[in-house]
């Protein structure tokens, strides 16, 4: 808890009140949770300045529970419920609002706090007709709103004057914080260049969306039908402006995109994955059968928000257990939290759905895997070539890096282009090639692969169908 | 009370936590009119197929006129409902009830497609999601 707080990629919320262990949990990404909410708990035909008012209260709230762990350390495997009585409303699969959506988008990281606290506000609020609180009046926003007072004034009406907003609170897994100011036709620097990457890789998945040539910082014609595109198929106002929303949206999507495309690559071997259950698994047990496990629980998660996203580690820890509890429960088996025959075939052949029936050109391969151990100057593997292959490659974008010869050999020259790459990317230079660098070189390497893609099958400057 | 007001629709299908657009779904989206025996009645309203981006055109529905602060006890809700119903091959089909739509505000529903387990014909549940209606104010 310690510490200043920030906005989580994802929240998990409980489907009913704390004390019912039958409810499910989903996990859904925060903006998506405060949408929904705004959408539950409010009217989207109130004045805008009401509706902005509720969604900072929503936001601060929802902020609070997962700061202070109100859940979590009371040993329970959500950071908030959808109990009106004891949270705020969440109707799961709801539709939302268009003009709540936009205002989410530009809000969702920013929150109210006491002066000279870190602590997000617990700020209360109820109906004020049928249920009155200290805290604000939600049909109270409304006649403020009518009477001219702007969303902090509401906001101050009914928490005091001693309130801060704080501003764009950084986001959990987003690391280039927004533009000082929207980037838009005639725009240029890097900031632009991020957003083109980014757009290029999301329009592999999103072909409606046309791809960006070339991705030189420059905010031209081809950005703009890019970025108006990508904010129609997003519900934002398709101006061709990237400010907040389409920025944090954009990140957000890409980041949705990247995740799937990661636990592709690190697939599983054919032998690995075999409808044999491996022996019942259970909390305390390591080895590749958890392994196996968990990487079929982060692949449904990817999928289906009644499965958190865990991550990879070969040990069944607690993460673990409360993913096949969550996992048990979507899928209607005993919830015990250990994988037995009947746990671990629904796994697989969920996971086989997937598999056959997601458009297969999605999981088209990209660049390989971490091999698992370091590569380090002297040594010869299949594995340095490949580093040589993307590296090579990446030198056609970043000119800075010298081409080199594709032997195998972890020589002089792949390690002064190791070296290269590692200050370009502020990685520390080592000139070793270990988990970092080699994400990083082919996470860089499928970005471009991305944006190549286009240049068979687009032509700038031409229409595209 | 029905004085020609509309709301608009526009469904968004998508799968993998919106990494990728569902292509080519039906969606039918039919009023539910209250009967006095307590059950609703369907009225088909629209069919429609999404595009590359998994979006629906935008239609046009009847919503009830717009009331910021009703007063008094017996308020009638300031939305409409209706249900809609999104399928795919190779997907587990997805049923959205109760979905509010107020006048001239845009709804968007969201409708995240599951990939279809790999298990025999039979077994195949319709996702259910009620959103019974508005907040409750």
């Amino acid at each position: 808890m310690p510490g200043t707080p920030v906005i989580p990629e994802y929240i998990t919320v409980h489907l009913g009140s704390a004390g019912n262990p039958d409810a499910q949990n989903v996990t859904v990404s925060f903006a998506d949770y405060i949408k929904n909410v705004a959408s539950s708990e409010i009217y989207p035909t109130w004045p805008e300045n009401a509706l902005r008012a509720n969604i900072y209260a929503q936001i601060s709230f929802a902020l609070n529970r997962i700061y202070t762990e109100y859940y979590r350390s009371r040993g329970y495997d959500f950071d908030i419920t959808n109990s009106t009585a004891q949270d705020q409303s969440f109707v799961y699969g709801r539709d939302i609002f268009q003009n709540i959506s936009e205002i989410t988008d530009e809000l969702f990281n920013d929150y109210l706090r006491r002066p000279g606290t870190v602590e997000p506000l617990f700020a209360q609020y109820c109906d004020g007709r049928n249920v009155m609180c200290d805290g604000l009046s939600q049909w109270g926003t409304v006649d403020l709103a009518n009477q001219g007072y702007t969303p902090y004034e509401i906001l101050t009406y009914y928490y005091g004057d001693d309130l801060d907003i704080v501003f764009d609170t950084s986001v959990e897994g987003i690391t280039s914080s927004v533009p000082e100011r929207p980037l838009r036709l005639g725009s240029s620097g890097n900031d632009v260049q991020r957003v083109q990457v980014r757009l290029n890789r999301i329009s592999t998945n999103y072909p409606n969306i046309p791809k960006i040539y070339p991705t030189d910082g420059i905010f031209g014609v081809s950005t703009d039908k890019a970025v108006r595109e990508f904010q129609k198929t997003f519900n934002l106002t398709p101006d061709g402006v990237v400010g907040k929303g389409t920025w944090y949206s954009i990140y957000r999507i890409y980041n949705a995109v990247k995740k799937l495309n990661e636990l592709d690559s690190e697939g599983l071997s054919l032998e690995e994955i075999s409808r044999q259950n491996p022996n019942q698994l259970a909390l305390g047990e390591s080895g590749i059968g958890v392994t196996i496990v968990q990487y079929f629980l982060a692949y449904i998660a990817q999928y289906n928000e009644s499965v958190p996203p865990i991550s990879i580690t070969g040990e069944f820890g607690e993460e673990t257990r409360e993913a096949v509890m969550d996992f048990q429960r979507a899928y209607s088996l005993p919830v015990t939290g250990e994988v037995d025959a009947a746990t671990y075939y629904t796994l697989y052949d969920t996971y086989q759905g997937i598999i056959k029936n997601v458009e297969p050109s999605i999981f088209e391969s990209v660049a390989r895997p971490y091999p698992g151990f370091p590569l380090i100057p002297g040594i010869e593997d299949e594995n340095v070539a490949y580093l040589q292959e993307y590296l090579n490659f990446i030198s056609d974008t970043l000119t800075d890096i010298p081409k080199l010869t594709v032997d195998g050999i972890y020589g002089p020259e792949t390690e002064n282009a190791v070296r290269i790459y590692q200050e370009l990317s502020g990685i520390p230079v080592s000139g070793i090639t270990g988990v970092n660098t080699w994400n990083s070189i082919a996470a860089l390497y499928d970005d471009i692969r991305a944006a190549d893609y286009l240049i068979t099958s687009q032509y700038p400057g031409y229409t595209v169908k | 009370m029905n004085n020609s007001s509309y709301g608009t629709l526009i469904v968004n299908v998508k799968t993998a936590r919106g990494a990728i657009p569902v292509e080519g779904a039906t969606v039918t989206v039919s009023g539910l009119t209250p009967q006095e025996d307590g059950t609703s009645q369907r009225t088909i309203e629209y069919v429609l197929v999404t595009d590359s981006a998994g979006l629906t055109p935008k239609v046009q529905l009847e919503a009830y006129p717009r009331m910021q602060t009703p007063e008094g006890d017996e308020i009638p809700p300031p939305y409409k409902l209706y249900i809609i119903e999104t399928s795919k091959d190779g997907f587990y089909s997805v049923e959205n009830t109760n979905v509010p739509i107020y006048e001239d505000i845009t709804s968007i529903q969201p409708v995240e497609m599951l990939p279809l387990a790999d298990i025999p014909e039979g077994k195949r549940p319709r996702v259910i999601y009620n959103e019974s209606g508005g907040p409750s104010l």
